[in-house]
């Protein structure tokens, strides 16, 4: 029976428990959910080729023997078998190929494999994701059939494009613009039309990243004004919303300010995913009058997490993916030295206050076995304020170090650095990158350069060149970068130049830098290098 | 006292009733919503009564309470609504509260708002008028707030909550017939008959029925004999208030009943209606209350009766179904019992044999814990279960099976580990179980549960008395038992017989121990059971035979499978066991029989059976011959063996001549020891009845069992003082190397047994294996008592050898502890006797 049946017939308290009850599990129970559907896993997966070949025809006794003599995996161990699609090799059939960028991978894409199991607890825990978002307390959610949807996500194949799909299973959304309709429209057209189609209709939820979400409300009151939600399409409006945009016109008018979402739309649920969320969530609680839940998913784990009412932290579905944490220490170290096998531990073992890098074992015949997702987040202990008053909840930090995510919206690798490098010509020999916040808290991709010391005489390369120049190479590297501009007001690219020679005079006191997020201690010697260069070495003529 | 009068009488009456119904129910917050709206009609209605009858205190007070009551009705119907939207009590909720009780205090006190009525008597008895000022607009406006918040209220739970929505709508009817009284009470046509009062009745009961919808009262609330005395009494006094007057005239009018008897009349009568009201309203309301209840009490009844009469599993689990179909309205019920190695839940019975009956449930699945962990008998809702942590630990495949089977609700039947639950389907149009067929339930599962423990243990006794513990294989007595059953049922039609024997069985266990030789009739037995199957009935009909009964089967089939399980048995001992010793193969000689081919009843059956193994038997065993008609068939099954099996105990004196001087080379001490134990071992197993075969083994093993002592330091063998710790370590290592050696000559390795075993003590603390008693080899137990003997005559470096007498003083003295005492007992009287030579130890036998 789908959600929207079943709100008929099931009391409210009853759904709640049956979608939302995970926050209130013991530990124990939660770690009994995930040992029990990793033994599942482990038993489907140790039946399949790609099973078998991964784990080299290890037979696992249980859990503990598993994590002990199965390595952490990452995309390229699966690359040959998923890149090609080759899912009579997996678990369980696909149903769907999940498609995201490959960040310095040998290909471009990857791929990630669904089964039938997969996308059920997949509609399930977004299901639950949509109760949380509308939930002002335990047990209090605003979802009914019909309501509209603002949905400012990219579409299948992206795992983004999942989310309708999976919610249409459930209960009768009206998408704005339909799904079917704006998996053939670009970013901003969907945007446009959505918009536009929320001042007919009304919009009782929206799910965007961050910082698109930021954009397009603040642009909310420019597009309002042109036209789009002018006095002549008031036609179009249902009664109510005509109602509400001439009263939000006349409030804004008034008060002398743009109109904002707020003033036209009473959302009943408010969703963001991405990174840097944090950036940008008081700024939307100001324009739409709610503050955005953050949802955690991603294309290998699926949607594996979520904020509830309290907007402080998300906590982790039991049933998506068995969860491993590698501490702090051990992710360090690990970068440093890529033949090391850093130790995990489990959601039991988590401390409050620490970071932890994530590591999933997809379950439901999935294809990832101990896979390092690449992201990092920072146990904040349970809340019982926030809904969970014995599970840990998290908060996402960022990408691992060796990526550089703006926004959500880019993902710099070493290699696209080094390729923008190549291809612009630019006589930089060397470099580190790394994602710093902008005084109002907003992020940019900060490029410490040193130039070549012989070509200074031939070559004009003040800052402002650089900037240029490189961002052309990045709108072309990584086609997601030509949004970033657009949506975030500014250059997200910002461009010191060191002297010549710093690397060496950095190099010389036994403390290089690592090229991708270095510390900030690491920056600051290598800035203070500057003053160390030798003669020989800055190239002075 | 008129119709009209009877009406609010008959409303409190009921509203009392209702009371005291709830009284005995959970009271959660909206059931007391619900009391405090009972109450308020009871002060209501019952005030406004008692002030037309001008009752005692006076108009006046009857009419403040019956305000109060009025107003306090809206407040209270304003929570109930409240509760039962789920919506919490807010700042306005409660400034109505302090609102009404003020307007109610200050209309008691000063009639400000609406004054109490007074009495205008006229020719029709008198009425009751009132002064109604605008004041009263303040009172209106105070209900008319309220009933637009309650309006609120249920509008907001209808748009979010449709699941409450609907059970709300026998609350919606009554509030409507509440309203639609109070209309009708303008009417002309309505006046003077309390319509009011008689909507306030429907209201409550439609209240009572929302309740019962939202499953938080059951209708047999209403039916104890408490309540039912009570509504009894009050109906009889009503009855004999408005009829006394009549009755007494009646009696005093009679000439017959008149005599100053008047009170006990009326007394008589009183009590005598009561109980006929009381029987009247009893019958009535079982029939119409808890007919279903009765109906179950009776299937359980009989269900109960019949079940603790049977000891059959398959009769009470049958009933247990039949009882389930009877009361509930469902399609699927499957009794599943954990199989041997309560690893999985088979289906054993259903309520149709087409249903699946293949499925297996895992009974360490976690549905089946948290079915564990529920109280005595408590059943497990899948609907409820869906909503646990548990169930998302399931597996998908779990998951797909349990609904396949439809399952709804699992009951567990006994206590401790899971061992027998009975699965129900849905119930039909998916109704869900209510608390009274969980109840019903739980006394379905704890009779059963009883007739299921006494069925098993029964079904187990009758097993175990009926099986050999050792291969759980029927006994000879019930095979043959079963012989004659199955001759008699299948009348004419084809009965085969297989009868399997061991082979030197007793050689083996001799050789390798008891405990060895019971693994090989596990062995063997399991081999039989999984070629068998369903097909045919197994026994261990001796110590080493099998019989097989096939029914239907032919001669060719049967001879078939037997040369199966023949190939099967000769592969037992095919590889080195853990300790790398290759250990003897294992034969069987066999025989065939079939009726009506070769016999015509089932003792000639048996008997050519038994000829036919007596005559491979003879032929040199390893064999299976088919009996027809008394003649013995030619064919010979496996006869390619005999010519190595007559040869088996065939001398292997070079090789053993090679080892002897091997160790005289090194130790000559050790060469003489062997020569005088392996005559003294030798000479015991014959005087012991054992064969000359065995008896050359045991020669032969003791010539062989100190030959381990080749690797062993000379220093420590001939060390004049006694050993270290780590020296008697060094030289409890010989039997090891001594089997070492032997095990590489594959024809000498059924001495093996006998020389691992040479150290053992009867008590279990010798080496290397610490066996004990009969699990150590015969032939390891008789070299132990020769090998100590013989080495308590010697004299060696580091000790003086002692007398005969002594040495057999000795052995007596560690009988039991370190020797088998039957062969000390018998060795020293073989030596006492003479029968058995003593040999100088410094010379070879």
């Amino acid at each position: 029976m789908r959600f929207q049946d079943r709100l008929k017939t099931t009391p409210h308290e009853e759904l709640w428990e049956e979608y939302c009850g995970f926050l209130d599990y013991t530990l124990q129970e939660f770690m009994l959910i995930q040992e029990q559907l990793l033994l599942e896993q482990i038993h489907l997966w140790s039946k399949c080729e790609l099973g078998k070949k991964l784990s080299k025809g290890k037979v696992f006794s249980g859990i503990e023997d598993f994590r002990k003599r199965f390595p952490l995996t990452t995309y390229a161990d699966y690359a040959d078998v998923l890149l090609l699609k080759r899912g009579e090799l997996l678990p369980d059939e696909p149903v769907v190929w999940i498609q995201t960028a490959w960040e310095g991978g040998k290909h471009p894409v990857k791929l990630a494999p669904y089964t039938r199991s997969m996308l059920n607890t997949f509609g399930n825990n977004v299901m639950a994701c949509m109760m949380l978002a509308t939930s002002t307390a335990k047990g209090k959610f605003d979802i009914a059939p019909n309501n509209t949807f603002l949905y400012g996500l990219a579409p299948l194949p992206y795992a983004t494009g999942l989310l309708p799909r999976a919610l249409h299973q459930e209960i009768d959304l009206r998408f704005l613009p339909p799904v079917t309709e704006a998996e053939r429209m670009s970013f901003s057209e969907r945007n446009r039309k959505g918009f536009r189609m929320g001042l007919q209709k009304g919009i009782d939820y929206f799910f965007a990243l961050g910082s698109v979400a930021t954009f397009v409300s603040q642009s909310f009151g420019d597009a309002a004004g042109k036209g789009e939600g002018g006095l002549k399409s008031l036609f179009q409006f249902s009664p109510r919303m005509a109602y509400r945009y001439l009263r939000a016109r006349s409030h804004s008018k008034r008060e002398n300010r743009p109109m904002v979402p707020k003033d036209v739309f009473n959302l009943r649920g408010f969703m963001v995913a991405g990174t840097d969320n944090n950036c940008y969530k008081d700024d939307l609680e100001a324009l739409w009058g709610i503050r955005p839940v953050e949802v955690f998913a991603g294309t290998e784990p699926t949607c594996v997490g979520v904020e509830t009412w309290a907007r402080d932290g998300m906590y982790f579905f039991p049933d998506a993916c068995f969860y491993e944490f590698i501490p702090e220490s051990e992710f360090e170290k690990s970068a440093l030295n890529p033949a090391y096998t850093p130790k995990t531990c489990l959601m039991d073992q988590v401390k409050t206050g620490e970071k932890y890098e994530l590591v999933i074992s997809v379950f439901k015949g999935g294809a990832f076995m101990r896979y390092r997702v690449g992201d990092i987040y920072r146990c904040l202990g349970p809340s019982k304020e926030a809904g969970g008053a014995y599970l840990p909840r998290f908060s996402y930090i960022d990408r691992t170090a060796d990526i550089i995510d703006i926004a959500g919206f880019t993902r710099i690798s070493e290699n696209s650095i080094n390729n923008v490098v190549r291809l612009s010509g630019l006589p930089i020999c060397n470099w580190i990158a790394c994602k710093e916040f902008t005084s109002k808290g907003k992020p940019f991709l900060h490029l410490y350069a040193e130039l070549e010391a012989d070509s200074l005489a031939d070559h004009a390369v003040s800052q402002e060149i650089l900037r240029e120049q490189m961002s052309i190479y990045f709108r072309y590297v990584d086609k997601d970068y030509k949004y970033l501009m657009k949506i975030m007001g500014y250059d997200p690219l910002e461009i010191t130049i060191l002297r010549c020679g710093t690397f060496a005079a950095c190099s010389r006191t036994g403390s290089v830098p690592r090229r991708m997020n270095p510390s900030s201690m690491q920056i600051q010697t290598l800035l203070a290098s500057q003053q160390h260069v030798l003669p020989s070495e800055d190239g002075a003529v | 006292m008129s119709f009209a009068n009877v009406i609010p009488v008959v409303a409190v009456c009921c509203y009392l009733f209702l009371l005291l119904a709830l009284m005995a129910s959970r009271k959660t917050r909206l059931i007391i919503a619900f009391i405090w709206v009972l109450i308020s009609c009871v002060l209501w209605t019952g005030g406004s009564f008692l002030m037309r009858q001008q009752a005692v205190a006076g108009i006046k007070v009857w009419y403040d309470i019956s305000i109060f009551g009025l107003l306090m009705l809206a407040y209270s119907l304003l929570r109930f609504i409240q509760e039962f939207a789920g919506v919490k009590a807010g700042l306005f909720t409660r400034a109505w509260g302090v609102f009404l009780i003020a307007a109610s205090i200050i209309n008691t006190k000063t009639g400000i708002l609406l004054a109490a009525p007074c009495f205008i008597p006229d020719e029709t008895g008198g009425r009751f008028v009132y002064t109604i000022t605008c004041n009263v607009a303040v009172l209106a406006v105070l209900l008319i707030a309220i009933v637009i918040h309650m309006g609120v209220v249920i509008w907001n739970m209808h748009r979010k909550d449709q699941v409450r929505s609907r059970t709300f709508l026998p609350v919606a009817v009554g509030l409507v017939a509440l309203l639609l009284g109070h209309i009708l009470l303008l009417l002309p046509l309505f006046e003077g008959f309390p319509v009011d009062v008689l909507s306030g009745v429907m209201f409550v009961i439609c209240l009572y029925y929302g309740l019962y919808r939202r499953r938080l009262l059951r209708l047999d609330l209403l039916v104890s004999r408490g309540t039912i005395y009570f509504m009894a009494a009050v109906f009889s006094t009503g009855l004999f208030v408005l009829l006394l007057k009549d009755l007494e005239y009646f009696i005093r009018s009679n000439v017959v009943l008149d005599g100053g008897y008047d009170l006990l009349i009326i007394s008589i009568a009183f009590f005598a209606v009561t109980n006929i009201i009381y029987t009247v309203m009893k019958r009535f309301i079982d029939g119409v209350f808890i007919k279903d209840t009765n109906t179950r009490a009776g299937i359980l009844r009989t269900f109960s009766t019949s079940a603790a009469k049977s000891l059959d599993f398959a009769q009470v689990s049958s009933q247990l179904v039949q009882v389930i179909l009877k009361s509930f309205p469902v399609r699927k019920v499957y009794v599943c019992v954990a199989d041997k190695k309560d690893k999985y839940l088979r289906i054993v019975d259903s309520a149709n044999p087409l249903d699946n009956r293949v499925t297996k449930l895992r009974t360490n699945s976690p549905i089946f814990t948290q079915l564990a962990q529920n109280k005595q008998g408590e059943c497990l809702l899948m609907d409820e279960y869906r909503r646990t942590a548990a169930y998302r630990s399931m597996w998908d495949d779990e998951k797909k099976e349990f609904q396949e089977l439809d399952v709804a609700c699992i009951m567990l039947l006994g206590e401790g580990p899971l061992k027998s639950v009975v699965l129900l389907g849905s119930k039909e149009r998916n109704a869900r179980y209510t608390l009274d067929d969980i109840t019903f339930l739980c006394s379905v599962a704890a009779i059963a549960s009883i007739a299921v423990k006494n069925a098993q243990l029964y079904e187990k006794a009758r097993l175990e008395a009926r099986s050999d513990d050792l291969t759980g294989l029927l006994k000879r007595k019930y095979f043959l038992q079963m012989v004659d059953a199955k001759y008699a049922e299948l009348s004419g039609q084809s009965l085969a017989l297989v009868a399997l024997n061991i082979d030197n069985f007793k050689l083996y266990n001799q050789l390798y121990g008891n405990q060895e030789g019971d693994s090989v009739l596990i062995q063997i037995a399991n081999i039989i059971r999984g070629s068998v199957g369903e097909n045919g009935i197994i026994s261990r009909y001796s110590a080493k035979e099998f019989a097989i009964l096939l029914p239907g089967y032919d001669l060719q089939s049967a001879k078939t499978l037997a040369k199966n399980i023949r190939t099967q048995i000769k592969q037992i001992n095919a590889e080195p066991d853990a300790n790398k010793v290759k250990k003897r193969p294992i034969t069987v000689s066999g025989g065939i029989c079939a009726i009506p081919y070769g016999a015509s009843t089932t003792r000639e059956l048996l008997n050519n059976v038994d000829m036919a193994i007596f005559q491979v038997k003879r032929s040199g065993r390893n064999a299976i011959q088919i009996s027809t008609g008394g003649r013995i068939e030619d064919s010979l099954e496996g006869l390619e063996d005999t010519d190595t099996k007559h040869e088996i105990y065939s001398s292997y004196a070079s090789t053993i001549h090679a080892l002897t001087a091997a160790i005289d080379a090194k130790d000559h001490y050790t060469f003489n020891h062997s020569n005088n134990v392996a005559y003294y071992a030798s000479e015991l197993a014959l005087e012991l009845g054992m064969s000359p075969e065995t008896a050359e083994i045991v020669r032969e093993a003791g010539l062989l069992h100190d030959i381990g002592k080749i690797g062993i330091d000379e220093r420590i063998l001939n060390k004049p003082g006694p050993l270290t710790d780590e020296e008697m370590a060094q030289m409890k290592e010989h039997v090891e190397k001594s089997v070492s050696i032997i095990s590489h000559l594959p024809s000498l390795d059924y001495v093996v047994p006998a020389v691992l075993g040479h150290h053992e003590r009867y008590d279990g603390k010798g080496y290397p294996a610490g066996l004990k008693g009969d699990d150590i080899p015969l032939l390891g137990r008789i070299l132990c008592v020769v090998d100590a003997f013989d080495a308590m005559l010697s004299t060696r470096p580091y000790k003086k050898g002692r007398s005969v007498e002594e040495a057999l003083l000795c052995l007596q003295e560690n009988s039991g502890t370190q020797f088998d005492p039957k062969l000390v007992d018998k060795f020293v009287a073989l030596i006492q006797k003479g029968s058995i030579s003593v040999l100088r130890p410094d010379i070879a036998s």
